[in-house]
């Protein structure tokens, strides 16, 4: 466990005259070349060119431009305005089908298609005015965007301002930095993950009944839901029982199991296939895909960090495709690809999806990295650290300061509608323990305009994607209100936590079904994230990255098996040498029932007080484990202590 | 004959869609059936659009031709087609452009209107299938109207395999969409609660 911080702080946001960063521009300034010459050699074409060549160049200015040489009379403008308008939906499609899979074909494909349609589809009297209309468009439209964005821009510089003077006030008022307590959970939080463990512990770890999800490209995806399951058993673990393993971190080493099970990685054959005219399946690659072994290695490193079980370390995990191709890699491998896929990058951050990149998921790749650095002694997460946070800065932050939620590799272009309230609390939340100034900044600002409490009561202000649940894309606040509470928890902010816990009290529907708890409609991603909503209090995130588990939690005593679901554990702690357990019944009918809990790392030979136990004491084998029967009446606490 | 076939399998899809509906008393009902309705009118504004632009560029480029209006169904089977100039049927021709156009415009403003003033409400998964599934209804009675409304415009090679073409992409899309889905969103039946003793 490394030392404690001084104090948190907040980082200012970085005066730059551009709109976007350095690298940004060059991206921009080169597809605008690209775009350029294509539509002076398309107009070149059509002036000199045959019939096909005029419409196949006037379409490289914009998707279907070429029918506007169709213009000529009404009864041709109407059957040609349809045609230009449809290959602009079927490029908008394709679009859509790059940001979401990667796949860079279909808009390229679409583009030239419909130019090619143009071409066979030039009338005898071809509409000269098209030379005219098709220029005038763009330009215009262009000067348009140009003139919003240079108004925005000035405007932007105003907020900034504004906002770097609030954050130097907010900065003297934070309090100092203490570390995360371990604190007892509640039965809402209880019920809740007993949902999540049922789904994992109930079945094989192939078997995926019970999960709910959207597609398995983009967010909705069966791995964010898995992923988000394993954050938040490693934060209870680390929050509230430190001292238990059993069927909590059997429920981990599953989802690390379900995660390598080809179903969670088979979309990365296609995305590689149409992103980059490759057909190699092999999900870890050093030039994209964070979305797959950056979250993957953040989530086995809290579970290695917290329990002290390098097991993925020690023996390779097979990625085992159906055709009978394996391929091996221990957790260290994949962080040194991650690591080489960092300083292989221009933008230091590195894509998911081809030529994609989301901040986002390239946080839980330096989780990862920050881990591996403090367990395995590598400096991976320092020697990129300065460079990565140039490039955050520069390249994806408004010139406010508010962290893109995507940017191209390739164009420079991002999605201004994924940039929201959420997203600013996502990156508050995961970077706290890699960079906690940054993730400091992000909270604020988005508690400054965005997160406002008046009266007791709270205001989110919302956009795009704020109001789907991620998982299944149907149409929820749930997603947002985890995500924000469990930043705010990160953060400290009690007030704006318990009142989104309220919320997801309040409008949503809780269904018990034998002590579990299962909110209805919700996805197992928003499932996952509320759990650990529920469970969040500050600095939990940034002292299991940044700090890890103390050393008396790794290697003093240790409730190692409890049967499930009968027994849930509510607190597990030790201080190096007495066991402090806080139990509940985990369902109607394990109350005043005798149950055998196991004991582990106990002093070999030694024998212990059993304070609140049915037992008055117990005595550790040479192995230093001991079993000890327990009845569980409600809340059961019980001590575990040495007797010297 | 077909185009017959083509309008009664559309009336037996909309009363297998209208029976499967959720009843009114169901909370989501309202919500849920305007959101689906919505996605249904957006495929067909997309279809009456998409058959108006294919069509366009057919007879541009000469695969189609134009007739005057005689041709039905299936009758260039026997070999029968005879085209006009463009110029004789350019007021029709207009005319049924413009129908498709508003076509498409009402169908799109109404799912627009539908989404606009749906209550909040979850909705029912499978929206691209509803586009698809409104898109296959849209192109079928598209077609076949204006196949025998019209009748304006013909393709001369393989004329049956043509029309068989035109009026079954809609039949595919449709019992594509109908499909029974496949993707996963398994729900859970019940809790098992003998999980492992760890």
């Amino acid at each position: 466990m490394t030392a404690a911080p001084a104090r948190a702080a907040i980082a200012r946001i970085p005066e730059r005259s551009a709109a976007s960063g350095p690298l940004t521009h060059r991206r921009t300034r080169r597809l605008l070349f690209v775009y350029s010459a294509l539509a002076v050699a398309g107009t070149l074409l059509a002036l000199v060119g045959p019939p096909f060549w005029q419409g196949f160049g006037l379409g490289m200015w914009f998707p279907g431009a070429g029918f506007a040489l169709g213009f000529g009379t009404l009864g041709n403008a109407v059957g040609y305005g349809a045609a230009m308008l449809l290959s602009i939906l079927l490029f908008g499609i394709g679009f859509m089908s790059w940001f979401g899979a990667g796949n860079i074909v279909a808009p390229v494909a679409v583009w030239i298609g419909t130019a090619i349609a143009a071409g066979m589809a030039v009338p005898s009297e071809a509409w000269g005015g098209a030379y005219l209309l098709v220029p005038a468009l763009v330009i215009g439209s262009g000067l348009a965007a140009g003139h919003r964005m240079r108004r925005a821009h000035a405007q932007a510089i105003a907020t900034r301002d504004r906002r770097n003077r609030a954050l130097v006030e907010r900065s003297a008022a934070l309090p100092a930095y203490r570390p995360a307590e371990v604190r007892e959970l509640d039965t809402d939080t209880l019920g809740l993950m007993r949902h999540v463990l049922d789904l994992n512990l109930s079945q094989p770890v192939d078997g995926f009944e019970g999960f709910e999800w959207g597609d398995q490209f983009q967010f909705g995806s069966l791995r964010y839901a898995l992923d988000g399951m394993g954050y938040a058993l490693a934060g209870v673990q680390y929050g509230a029982t430190p001292a238990f393993r059993g069927y909590l971190s059997e429920a981990q080493r599953r989802l690390q199991g379900k995660l390598l099970h080809h179903r969670n990685w088979k979309y990365w054959r296609w995305e590689n296939a149409w992103g980059h005219l490759s057909l190699d399946p092999n999900p870890i690659t050093d030039r994209d895909n964070v979305m797959y072994h950056g979250w993957f290695m953040a989530m086995l490193g809290e579970y290695m960090s917290n329990t002290g079980d390098y097991s993925a370390n020690d023996e390779p995990m097979v990625l085992r495709h159906p055709n009978g191709r394996e391929w091996r890699y221990t957790f260290s491998e994949v962080c040194e690809v991650l690591y080489n896929s960092h300083r292989k990058s221009a933008f230091t951050l590195f894509p998911c999806e081809p030529n994609w990149i989301y901040p986002m998921c390239n946080n839980f790749s330096l989780i990862a990295l920050k881990i591996h650095d403090r367990l395995f002694g590598t400096s991976w997460f320092a020697d990129i650290a300065d460079a990565y946070r140039h490039s955050f800065n520069n390249e994806f932050c408004t010139a406010d300061g508010r962290v893109l939620a995507i940017r191209s590799a390739l164009t420079g272009i991002t999605l201004p509608m994924l940039t929201s309230a959420m997203a600013d609390s996502i990156t508050a939340h995961f970077l706290h323990g890699t960079f906690p100034d940054l993730a400091r900044r992000s909270w604020e600002i988005a508690r400054l305009d965005y997160i406002r409490v008046a009266s007791g009561e709270l205001d989110i202000t919302t956009r795009g994607w704020d109001k789907l649940d991620t998982g299944n894309y149907k149409p929820s606040m749930i997603t947002t209100y985890a995500q924000i509470g469990a930043a705010a928890a990160e953060m400290g902010d009690e007030e704006v936590a318990t009142l989104l816990r309220k919320r997801i009290r309040d409008e949503f529907s809780w269904r018990d079904v034998d002590g579990a708890t299962r909110l209805e409609g919700c996805s197992s991603q928003a499932q996952g994230m509320t759990l650990y909503h529920f469970a969040a209090h500050a600095n939990l995130r940034y002292d299991m990255h940044a700090r890890g588990m103390p050393e008396h939690e790794l290697h003093g005593p240790i409730l190692d098996e409890a049967p499930y679901p009968d027994v849930l554990v509510a607190y597990a702690r030790n201080d190096g040498a007495a066991l402090d357990l806080v139990l509940r019944p985990g369902r109607p009918g394990s109350e005043d029932r005798r149950h055998t809990l196991g004991l582990a790392q106990l002093r070999p030979g030694t024998r212990y007080r059993c304070e609140g136990a049915g037992e008055a004491s117990i005595d550790a084998d040479a192995n230093g484990n001991a079993t000890l029967d327990i009845a569980l009446q409600g809340r059961t606490a019980l001590r575990i202590v040495p007797v010297s | 004959m077909l185009c017959c076939a083509s309008l009664l399998l559309v009336v037996a899809w909309l009363q297998h869609v209208l029976r499967r509906a959720p009843s009114a008393s169901q909370a989501t009902a309202p919500s849920s059936r305007r959101v689906a309705a919505a996605f249904l009118l957006w495929g067909a504004g997309l279809a009456a659009l998409a058959y108006l632009a294919i069509t366009t560029v057919l007879v541009a480029t000469g695969i189609a031709v134009h007739v005057d209006g005689s041709v039905v169904c299936l009758a260039g089977a026997g070999g029968d087609i005879l085209p006009v100039p463009a110029a004789t049927v350019a007021d029709a021709w207009l005319a049924r452009n413009l129908a498709l156009v508003a076509a498409a415009l009402v169908a799109s403003l109404a799912a627009a209107g539908l989404l606009l003033t749906a209550p909040p409400g979850p909705i029912a998964a499978g929206r691209p299938r509803l586009v698809i599934a409104g898109a296959g209804a849209a192109w079928i009675v598209v077609t076949t109207l204006d196949h025998q409304l019209a009748g304006l415009f013909a393709l001369p090679a393989h004329p049956l395999a043509a029309d068989l073409l035109q009026h079954g992409i809609g039949v595919v899309a449709l019992v594509g969409a109908m499909r029974p889905e496949r993707r996963g969103t398994l729900q859970r039946t019940g809790v098992h609660s003998a999980g492992p003793r760890s």
